[in-house]
């Protein structure tokens, strides 16, 4: 039998309501028809630019916003049916590493003290003893020197500090901790610091990582799967050897070439302004854009090898 | 310590050092920079956040923080030396001779005037001329930067502009007073990567077709690599490797660079790597090689003796005891 997902989001949707001014709201389709499963011990990474969804997503997945449309199960339960005692138990077996170090700690707490406010809130079940020896447990294994746990925040580096947060969302033992661009504020020399400890540390815990960021190169060799987003939409999904290996969206392609700062070879137009109303998003920025693009585009399996693509002209060329 | 005379170089800085004297006591950001920017050349400086990267840009513009001051070596325009400017001197000097653009695009914009008012006002502050022409530039530069409809952002304030287009205003007022060289202060770290290509080559192109020097500094290899010919490397307050884009990308003598080339490197199935150890603080000046504590290279020389200078041709240059032509 195989393993039941996680975390499985069916056809997720936010609409945020946005005042532009007195009398002018604007409704922003943030997330769209969104789905996908995590299974345990695997890691699924989210891409795309700023304002493509991603941080919705993330946001909607722990609960921290109600979704417009859609469900979110957590090990089979649906999330927006739970009580506030239940729920309880549930951010137990989910947690986030946020981006910015410095700004995600308490500055006039001790470092002991800020990895150990998930346990005391969330494992009521644990004797404090219990709770005091899981605290280490997690330090000892982010390879946090025991001489800088009784120091504040802002005597860690941006990497030691980075090290303790994945420290404090592991803690409590989830199932799932979602990182929202763990590595993107900290020095090239200590990225693969962090990379290798959440690869090390999935292994041994076995817990299901979700890793939204920008830095492709980081999903690239983190993820087993991989999503990527553009205004709201899923455009492209797959294995990470997949989509990395052979992108097939022009989105996709034209993300991975930027990321590499090669972009000769296909490039999009600028950023629009506004978002286009029906069709493909991605149609004013496209150099293969045509007329058929104006239709509404489905996510599809592309032929070939059974990923799932949202452009016509890419399934048609698979078939 | 540095070569000789500036032998047409536009700006030439030798030996510069920066303390910040600060209520935790003093800190050495720059301990001995050592640099040259020639007419119409492009030089990229990669390094860490505390490497002095910001720092030697301020030093340029003689823009020190509080309680900072240059406290030794010398930053030449020309043959003049900056730190002999007197205030109407160094007026002149800044945005005329040299212009700076910022990273955080939005907040380095006037929030309460028109991009208009800010390009025009730029235009004006160093010479004799009328509103008319003023705006003629405005909306020319604009039209170089690729905005399709110029007059539109022209009447437009700060906050009505995305990161992409506030970066690309604040480069037409880097270009409004006609600069011989053009300071970037990680121009593009925080806009998106598609967006990171268009302002860089936007850049690198309008830095060209006037003939200006641009010195670029980021912590990315990849985008100082983009619009840079030549390259150099800062560790702890010194440019530790300087040379020709091609032979830093490829093969750098200085360990530090070759850790840092590895640690872009990311591969499938291996583990990712980093540099062990930690970048030092600055609070102390460093006699012998700040490096050596996290260098996988390490000799008894680098103990006991400072760093020597090997000059590698006209534009290369290697603080290591390990020499150019090690493995």
């Amino acid at each position: 039998m195989a393993e039941s997902p996680i975390l499985e989001v069916r056809n997720l949707s936010k609409t945020y309501r946005v005042r532009r001014s007195i009398g002018l709201v604007e409704t922003v389709k943030a997330a769209q028809d969104i789905s996908f499963a995590v299974e345990r011990g695997r890691t699924l990474g989210i891409v795309g630019e700023s304002g493509s969804g991603k941080s919705t997503v993330a946001r909607c997945l722990l609960g921290l916003t109600p979704l417009t449309d859609g469900e979110v199960l957590l090990e089979g339960n649906q999330l927006g049916d739970l009580g506030v005692r239940k729920m309880r138990s549930h951010r137990r077996m989910m947690q986030m590493v946020f981006q910015m170090p410095q700004a995600s700690f308490d500055p006039t707490r001790t470092v002991r003290s800020s990895v150990a406010e998930p346990l005391r809130r969330l494992r009521a079940d644990m004797s404090r003893s219990q709770q005091d020896e899981r605290l280490a447990e997690v330090l000892t294994a982010v390879s946090l020197g025991e001489e800088l746990w009784d120091r504040k925040p802002r005597a860690l580096s941006g990497g030691q500090l980075q090290r303790a947060a994945v420290a404090r969302a592991l803690a409590p033992d989830p199932e799932l901790v979602v990182l929202d661009e763990p590595t993107s504020s900290l020095d090239l020399s200590v990225r693969g610091e962090i990379l290798a400890l959440l690869q090390r540390l999935q292994d041994e815990f076995h817990v299901a990582f979700v890793l939204i960021s920008h830095d492709l190169e980081a999903v690239r060799v983190c993820a087993d799967d991989v999503i990527v987003m553009y205004l709201g939409q899923v455009v492209e999904e797959g294995t990470a050897a997949q989509v990395f290996g052979s992108p097939a969206h022009p989105y996709t392609q034209a993300l991975i070439a930027a990321s590499k700062f090669e972009t000769d070879s296909f490039e999009l137009g600028p950023k629009g302004e506004t978002d286009p109303s029906a069709g493909c998003r991605l149609m004013p920025r496209c150099p293969l854009a045509e007329d058929a693009c104006s239709a509404e585009q489905d996510l599809v399996p592309s032929g070939k090898d059974g990923r799932t693509v949202r452009c016509w002209k890419v399934v048609v060329n698979d078939h | 310590m540095s070569s000789g005379p500036a032998n047409g170089a536009l700006l030439t800085l030798s030996g510069v050092e920066v303390t910040i004297n600060t209520l935790s006591g003093p800190v050495h950001p720059l301990q001995g920079v050592d640099l040259e920017v020639y007419p119409g050349e492009t030089v990229g400086l990669v390094g860490e956040s505390g490497s002095g990267k910001s720092m030697t840009l301020r030093s340029i513009l003689r823009l020190m923080p509080p309680g900072g001051a240059i406290t030794g070596g010398s930053v030449k325009w020309q043959d003049r030396s900056v730190l002999d400017l007197d205030t109407d001197e160094l007026q002149a000097y800044r945005g005329a001779d040299v212009a700076m653009i910022y990273q955080n695009p939005v907040s380095a914009l006037d929030p309460l005037l028109s991009v208009e008012r800010q390009i025009v006002d730029a235009f004006k502050a160093n010479r004799e001329t009328s509103d008319g022409v003023a705006e003629e530039f405005a909306r020319d530069a604009l039209r170089d930067l690729e905005f399709g409809n110029p007059d539109v952002i022209l009447n437009r304030y700060p906050h009505q502009l995305s990161g992409g287009m506030a970066q690309r205003v604040n480069i037409a007022l880097a270009l409004a007073c006609g600069p011989s060289l053009i300071l970037a202060d990680e121009p593009t770290t925080g806009l998106d990567m598609t967006t990171q290509i268009r302002v860089l080559d936007l850049l690198e192109q309008q830095v060209h077709a006037r003939n200006a020097a641009l010195l670029f500094i980021s912590h990315d290899l990849r985008a100082v690599s983009r619009v840079a010919r030549n390259i150099g490397i800062m560790y702890a307050g010194q440019v530790v490797e300087f040379g020709p884009r091609e032979r830093i990308l490829t093969d750098p003598s200085h360990p530090y660079a070759r850790a840092l080339l590895e640690c872009m490197d990311l591969r499938t199935g291996e583990r990712p790597r980093s540099i062990p150890g930690l970048v030092p603080r600055m609070t102390e000046e460093y006699e012998l090689c700040a490096f050596r504590d996290r260098c996988p290279s390490r000799m008894a020389v680098c103990d006991e003796e400072r760093l020597p200078v090997h000059e590698l041709g006209r534009r290369g240059r290697l603080l290591c005891h390990l020499g150019p032509d090690h493995g």
